[in-house]
């Protein structure tokens, strides 16, 4: 199956912290797939899930895995860290992406894939995933090239749409204001 | 759909020619803006923001993308010290890898990264119009000193174009 023409990326507060402080490609927030050795950032597809909609409740529903994830990891590692605090996780809205264009980002020693990845029984599941080309003289080097990489994919960055609000919570529209880039 | 993000510009970036080895490359040196009051200002206040969110950072589960070791931390806070007595706004923050954080800049065309790694620090230029970057390392050998910190980032002194030859 081919990827349709955009795929979203959720906002999750608070993984993407603030807007102030944290640079717009946190919101990517690539980590190191070992079974596939490439660094990867997990996207809906618009086209696959049909409508605004059904992307926010794919949002909705990574939330509620990180907050499950961080009950468990909470009780195993209960009292190592005493400064840790419980974190709470919020959907606030999701950024698209034009797909042919997050393909066409390369820099001298990676190049960037959007791979079909279903998973937890949603076909919507895609992946953009940074592969190696060759390696890097050094780990510096590896890593100021994918500066290029993410300053590449965030510029293709558009929205955020963000997911409607119940009226009787405005703590999470606050979030919404104080915590994404805004589009022009 | 919207076409794009509302450009930070809270920073004038004045070209000089340098050379990074045999390539002659446009770098930029960063002034603060003078005037207040956009909303696009970015507050030295943020500053002290920054900081604590850095200092949060090795406190997260080492599985988070975000999770900073501490040394690291330590290192990046030091920076950031020597940053609020240079002549540039508050930068934004990437947590690049559990033992590299980068500060960032950014303009419409030009974004530079200071990375600060428990091995090395350096800076990378990303140029948008011709999607090309240039790194070039900062020799802090064992101690952080501001100078080096203020010559890697072209902050100061103010008016002396940034050098970066080899």
């Amino acid at each position: 199956m081919m990827p349709g023409p955009s795929v979203c990326r959720a906002a999750v507060h608070p993984k993407y912290i603030k807007e102030e402080i944290f640079d717009r490609s946190v919101l990517f927030g690539f980590v190191q797939d070992k079974r596939i050795d490439a660094r990867v950032s997990s996207v809906t597809s618009w086209q696959l899930s049909g409508s605004d909609e059904a992307v926010h409740v794919a949002g909705r529903s990574i939330a509620e895995i990180a907050n499950d994830r961080e009950e468990t990891n909470l009780e195993r590692n209960v009292g190592r860290d005493p400064e840790y605090v419980k974190r709470v996780f919020h959907y606030l809205g999701f950024y698209n992406l034009t797909s042919d264009k997050v393909v066409e980002v390369s820099s001298d020693y990676y190049r960037v894939e959007l791979n079909w990845r279903p998973e937890d029984g949603s076909d919507a599941h895609f992946q953009i995933e940074i592969f190696e080309n060759s390696k890097p003289p050094s780990k510096a080097e590896g890593r100021s090239d994918r500066n290029l990489i993410v300053t590449l994919l965030g510029d293709l960055l558009l929205g955020p749409v963000l997911c409607p609000v119940a009226a009787d919570n405005p703590e999470l529209k606050e979030l919404q204001e104080e915590t994404l880039p805004k589009q022009s | 759909m919207s076409t794009s993000f509302k450009r930070d510009i809270v920073d004038h970036w004045f070209k000089s020619n340098v050379t990074v080895g045999s390539a002659e490359v446009e770098t930029y040196r960063i002034v603060a803006r003078k005037s207040g009051g956009s909303s696009e200002d970015r507050p030295v206040g943020l500053f002290s923001a920054i900081e604590k969110s850095i200092a949060m950072l090795p406190h997260l589960p080492e599985d988070d993308e975000n999770y900073l070791c501490s040394e690291a931390a330590e290192k990046a806070l030091l920076v950031l010290s020597v940053l609020r007595h240079a002549n540039v706004p508050p930068p934004r923050i990437i947590p690049e890898d559990p033992d590299a954080l980068s500060f960032t800049w950014d303009s419409s065309e030009l974004k530079r990264f200071l990375t600060v790694a428990l091995d090395e620090v350096d800076v990378t230029h990303v140029h948008r119009p011709t999607k090309s970057r240039a790194r070039r390392a900062v020799n802090f050998g064992d101690k952080i000193r501001a100078q080096d910190v203020f010559s890697a980032i072209g902050a100061a002194p103010i008016n002396r174009s940034m050098s970066i030859e080899e």
